[in-house]
């Protein structure tokens, strides 16, 4: 297994509320270690995120272009989500010009995703208050939205995984869907399809106080890429690294090894970078990936123990 | 101004149980590159509290010999303090023989500052909860309960430095601490009327008061005799994470304390960082809080010396 991480690490800084150019980002996730990249297309409301304007796909070109030369490969991205799971709840997403220029980063992702070679995008399950969080009508809300994207996301060589939700900590919402694994099963079984399959967020199951072997042993052949943070239940959604929080780390490697998961091992940390600038956020950043080999080391233990 | 780390930050690990020696911790805190350090001697409860039982005062010497040997000074120490600073909520606090055990571990713990040659220890203000909501009687009773104390360090030639606490976020169980507000603190502090006496400036407990620090630090002046450098979430639980993990403005705060007196160290207290780690991991946490240190001391030479603003692209 390789290690990886967002792009979300290293975009953002605490000086300023400008993205740093991906270009950039790459290089100093390369010269740190990283080789394996999770790309980051969340900042949909950024003056200058990638996808925004014109030239948005001269944009990835010039960014598949560094990556090349740097050898970095991109195996799974983030698509775009709204903040809080429900468009309902969103004022933005009340306006319609919002929620057509969201759909259309979420389609610009999907096919920048696809020039890049990303195998797998991730999506967030949608919440639907106004249907009571009814199973059945969410499953059904969730394939009205995402069907045309799925769609196009396997005419582009991308499965879409979808991710497993953190509940809603500020109690504006009184469950969100998929924040269990079981609802997340069934949505991605309904589409019964090689190119739908899930991603794994390690601190969202913490904050839903579950026991994350036997989640993942469910959720077994289905995980296709991983967000790999740590938190405390009840605190806020903290993305910290591995160790910080109260995730149960050889239990979570020690099921990936028993399903068989042959993704990355993505970090998704950055919260832990995002507030500092300058030698101090490098150092972070540098953190991170020697934190990501020891979990690798307890990954590759926990297979040698299986193979023995 | 010297680099520090309080001790417990390597004293409880994610793969080891019980407390690890202190002089184990001293050498790894000096290969990572540390010379400096504050002592921790809260764990009372733990069985291997470096002061429980018979030869506290041998095991404090051998830790003297250690840090002497390896180049280190131990510039402040954190005396024990019951848990969410207050007896009332302490779990402990209501078991017959605590209070008599845990002031003893107090005066062990003065007493062994004094024998390692720190300046100051620092104590937590306590909240007693029938009392929340006057200041006037919550001073008193923390001078009935201290008075003691204090005087005790006098002897042992050890200050008290009374932490800035941070508010019952996020239980919020009581309006307020005593002590999360810098004006009561100095209010505690200034009835001493006592150089031995002074404060302790938690910058994690700051910011979950809300706490404007550059304002507070300026009133604090050369009262500031000890600090606690760590970062966090306003409304959060307290995270004490590393600067810049958290919403802590550290310009402000490295402006405001480059203005002031300040004589003492920059302390990290950033256990929560690394204490579930593995030991290996916490080494890697270790020289990442070494290296962020550095930095954030570079910053406060440049605000020492008028170089602008204290921003980390000059760090």
């Amino acid at each position: 297994m390789k290690l990886s991480t967002t792009t979300g690490l290293y975009q953002q800084r605490g000086d300023t509320d400008h993205l740093r150019d991906m270009n950039e980002v790459l290089q100093v996730l390369r010269s740190v270690g990283y080789e394996e990249i999770d790309l980051s297309f969340c900042f949909q409301d950024k003056p200058d995120y990638l996808l925004r304007g014109e030239d948005w796909e001269r944009n990835v070109d010039q960014l598949g272009e560094t990556a090349a030369k740097l050898g970095i490969s991109f195996y799974q991205s983030h698509l775009p989500f709204v903040k809080g799971a429900s468009m309902k709840k969103s004022a933005l997403f009340q306006r319609p010009e919002y929620r057509a220029y969201f759909d259309e980063c979420v389609r610009r992702a999907y096919v920048a995703g696809g020039r890049l070679g990303v195998r797998w995008a991730v999506a967030h399950p949608l919440s639907f208050p106004e249907y009571n969080f009814e199973t059945e009508a969410s499953l059904k809300e969730n394939r009205a939205y995402y069907d045309q994207f799925v769609e196009l996301g396997i005419q582009c060589g991308t499965g879409t995984a979808f991710e497993n939700m953190l509940p809603s900590l500020d109690r504006e919402m009184a469950a969100r869907y998929c924040q269990h694994y079981e609802q997340l099963i069934e949505l991605v079984d309904s589409y019964a399809d090689p190119m739908v399959g899930i991603c794994w967020d390690t601190g969202h199951a913490n904050q839903m106080q579950l026991v994350q072997g036997r989640a993942l042993r469910a959720v077994g052949s289905r995980l296709k890429t991983l967000h790999i943070n740590d938190n405390h239940y009840g605190n806020r959604d903290e993305h910290l690294l591995p160790y910080m929080g109260t995730v149960v780390w050889p239990e979570v490697m020690e099921a990936l090894v028993e399903i068989g998961y042959s993704g990355t091992l993505n970090y998704e940390t950055g919260k832990v970078t995002s507030e500092a600038y300058g030698e101090i956020q490098l150092g972070l950043v540098e953190l991170t990936y020697r934190n990501g080999l020891y979990l690798l080391d307890l990954y590759e233990k926990a297979l040698q123990k299986r193979g023995s | 101004m010297k680099l520090s780390i309080l001790t417990g930050i390597l004293e409880v690990s994610g793969d080891h149980s019980g407390l690890r020696d202190l002089n184990e911790v001293l050498q790894v805190l000096h290969e990572i590159g540390y010379d400096t350090v504050d002592l921790g001697l809260t764990p009372v409860a733990s069985p291997d509290y470096v002061l429980r039982g018979d030869g506290w005062e041998k095991r404090i010497e051998a830790i003297g010999n250690t840090a002497a040997k390896l180049g280190i000074t131990i510039a402040q120490s954190h005396l024990p303090t019951p848990k969410n600073a207050s007896f009332d909520l302490d779990p402990n606090g209501k078991k017959p023989g605590y209070q008599e055990y845990f002031d003893e571990c107090l005066r062990r713990a003065y007493a062994a500052s004094g024998m390692l040659g720190v300046p100051f220890g620092t104590v937590h203000p306590l909240t007693y909860l029938d009392a929340v909501s006057s200041s006037k009687e919550l001073l008193e009773r923390n001078r009935r309960y201290y008075d003691k104390f204090v005087e005790w360090g006098i002897r042992c030639r050890v200050g008290t430095a009374f932490e800035n606490m941070r508010p019952d976020s996020p239980n919020w169980r009581f309006p307020a601490r005593y002590g999360q507000n810098y004006r009561d603190l100095l209010e505690l502090v200034d009835s001493f009327d006592d150089p031995m006496v002074g404060v302790c400036w938690d910058t994690g407990h700051a910011n979950h008061a809300q706490c404007k620090q550059g304002e507070a630090l300026r009133a604090i002046g050369g009262r500031l005799k000890n600090l606690h450098i760590n970062d966090n979430h306003y409304g959060c639980r307290d995270e004490h994470l590393l600067p810049f993990m958290g919403t802590v403005d550290w310009p402000q705060f490295l402006s405001a304390l480059a203005e002031i007196p300040y004589q003492g160290v920059l302390n990290y207290e950033v256990g929560n960082t690394a204490r579930r780690a593995p030991r290996v991991l916490q080494v890697e946490v270790l020289k990442t809080a070494y290296q962020n240190g550095l930095l954030l001391l570079d910053m406060y030479e440049k605000a020492r010396a008028g170089i602008g603003r204290p921003d980390g692209e000059g760090a």
